[in-house]
């Protein structure tokens, strides 16, 4: 058993020791037809490459910056209307909830290419709000976020209100902090979605210097003169290692929004 | 007079409570309005004309686009392809992560983890990356696959460029990055199972994999028909990626499928209406066979228990 269980983790985990085995490899080592798992000759050869072939630091700082504008804008529209499809006594908001989550059943094709005109007739090709901005919310964080809030207790809204507070305030300052963990587990799960995303950026950020890091890694392959793989794996591994180091540190914690992402629905 | 006060509080709120749910609604509604339902009617409107992305109208050409799909190769391959992708794919990452986790589930907890947390990882790492990765380690000279199969005597194929493997090819990046998932999905499910119910099967005499097959796996079934929901539905659009960056869907359209069609037709043939046409009828097909998975699997669910 633990022998089946071990080779699934092998072959899973393969692909990335493989993509780190060529990077620290001389072209000789990786073009020499052979297996061998690490390097002869160790080098950081591939990096230096990846670095200079592509502005690797603004790449990375342009993931960061739209995963962080898409979860802020995400998380915020999920919480106000959740909070309203949940907790608070307007028409029809159950006609309001189906409208939001029947988007989950709207495949990003189908949708495509009309935001694509949008966007470009907005001259937002090429900008953080063209690629933050179509994304700014999702029938899934609401969805999400009114199961949660309804299994608060109503008595905790009920005192809020009794207290003569507001729904401004009640929400801050109850409905927030009582679902804390529900919210940083959807957000994690956006800014995961947000980094790792490829065909939005691939259509908006056509400009080398918008591009976000899964779209410029491209710029590797398919060259003239052949792809450059020893610089293109030495850039994927720094692409990917910030992601891996932030799993392996919180994954009890990534795990467990999955998880309950999943299963609540 | 608390009681009186208390009313008051209450009234206020109910009156102010319609204005101020209804302000916090409209974030969110507008951008779903702009960004999904307009796009929506948007692509189906589109689906009636002709347009390049660039001039500045849009000619009416009534039905000739879905009549054009209809009758065209690559539309016929796409379909057969997503076909046999997401049939693959319900079986590959829906049964293989419950025969993994049913397995892990008889480890130490600390262990556990440890597998949970190896088999998880390509979840949360990007797509597009792991498929530079992965068109590396299918490169037929140089690629890691064809040297290990060639150590072996095997002379590998050409992976992407072979019209018989490289839909193949895709759909094995696919497994492989959405198995972990599932996986996880399978040990939360079983560990919802009261672990008595099994060992009352071991006491009457059954063998593991009869108390598997009749306890287990029916009170399993809600975990089962969500994983298998989810890795259908999704499976056109987890296509795109891999087949983006692996293969352009060719050789010859030999690996094209529903989700990269629509991309292809709009972004690298510049028909925006007919690209609209195939969005629509993949939207369509999968909403339709979703719906008839689900109608099918809630009676039997409901028989069972």
């Amino acid at each position: 058993m633990h022998g089946l269980l071990c080779l699934a983790c092998a072959l899973i985990v393969f692909p990335l020791f493989w993509m780190l085995s060529t990077a620290v490899k001389p072209p000789q080592e990786i073009f020499a037809g052979t297996f061998r798992l690490s390097p002869e000759r160790f080098t950081l050869e591939n990096f230096r490459a990846a670095m200079t072939a592509v502005p690797i630091v603004r790449l990375f700082v342009n993931s960061l910056v739209v995963a962080f504008g898409v979860t802020v804008a995400q998380a915020v529209t999920s919480i106000l209307a959740a909070y309203a499809c949940a907790l608070m006594p307007i028409p029809g908001r159950n006609v309001w909830f189906a409208f939001f989550v029947a988007t989950m059943m709207i495949p990003f094709q189908v949708t495509m290419i009309p935001n694509y005109l949008l966007v470009s007739k907005l001259e937002l090709l090429n900008t953080y709000t063209g690629l933050i901005v179509p994304q700014a919310v999702t029938g899934f964080g609401i969805f999400m976020l009114r199961q949660a809030f309804r299994s608060l207790p109503r008595s905790l809204v009920e005192a809020s209100v009794l207290d003569g507070a507001n729904s401004w305030q009640t929400l801050w300052r109850v409905v927030v902090p009582a679902n804390r963990t529900a919210i940083a587990a959807v957000s994690i799960l956006f800014f995961i979605n947000t980094w790792n995303q490829y065909l939005w950026p691939l259509l908006v950020a056509t400009d080398r210097s918008m591009k976000t890091l899964p779209v410029g890694m491209q710029e590797f392959v398919n060259l003239e003169g052949g792809t450059m793989w020893g610089p293109l794996m030495a850039a994927a591994s720094m692409a990917i290692l910030p992601a891996l180091v932030a799993y392996l540190l919180a994954q009890r914690y990534i795990l467990e929004s999955f998880v309950t992402a999943g299963l609540k629905e | 007079m608390p009681f009186a006060r208390a009313q008051v509080a209450r009234a206020r709120w109910r009156r102010s409570a319609v204005l101020t749910g209804t302000l916090y609604l409209m974030p969110a509604a507008l951008l779903t309005g702009v960004f999904i339902y307009w796009p929506l009617v948007a692509s189906l409107v589109l689906s009636f004309h002709e347009w390049n992305l660039v001039s500045p109208t849009w000619t009416p050409v009534g039905w000739q686009n879905y009549i054009e799909l209809f009758a065209s190769r690559p539309f016929w391959l796409a379909v057969v392809n997503t076909g046999k992708a997401a049939a693959a794919l319900t079986l590959l990452a829906v049964l293989i992560p419950m025969a993994l986790a049913a397995m892990v589930l008889r480890v130490s907890p600390q262990i556990r983890n440890l597998y949970r947390v190896v088999l998880f990882s390509p979840s949360v790492i990007s797509m597009a990356i792991a498929c530079a990765v992965w068109l590396w380690i299918y490169h037929p000279l140089y690629g890691v696959l064809n040297t290990v199969l060639r150590l072996v005597g095997i002379e590998g194929p050409r992976w992407l460029s072979s019209g018989d493997w490289a839909i193949w090819g895709i759909i094995n990046v696919t497994v492989w990055k959405s198995l972990g998932y599932n996986f996880v999905l399978f040990i939360a499910g079983l560990l919802m199972i009261p672990s008595e119910m099994q060992e009352a099967a071991r006491v009457d005499g059954a063998t593991e994999w009869q108390a598997f097959r009749h306890v287990t796996f029916p009170l399993l079934a809600p975990t089962t028909l969500f994983v298998f929901l989810t890795t259908f539905i999704l499976a056109p659009q987890n296509l795109f990626v891999p087949t983006q960056i692996l293969t352009h869907g060719g050789p010859n359209e030999a690996s094209n499928n529903l989700g990269y069609l629509v991309y292809q037709l709009g972004f690298e043939y510049f028909r925006a209406g007919y690209a609209s046409a195939a969005a629509m009828v993949t939207f369509l097909l999968f909403l339709g066979l979703t719906a008839l998975q689900f109608y099918l699997a809630e009676r039997r669910i409901h028989y069972e228990s």
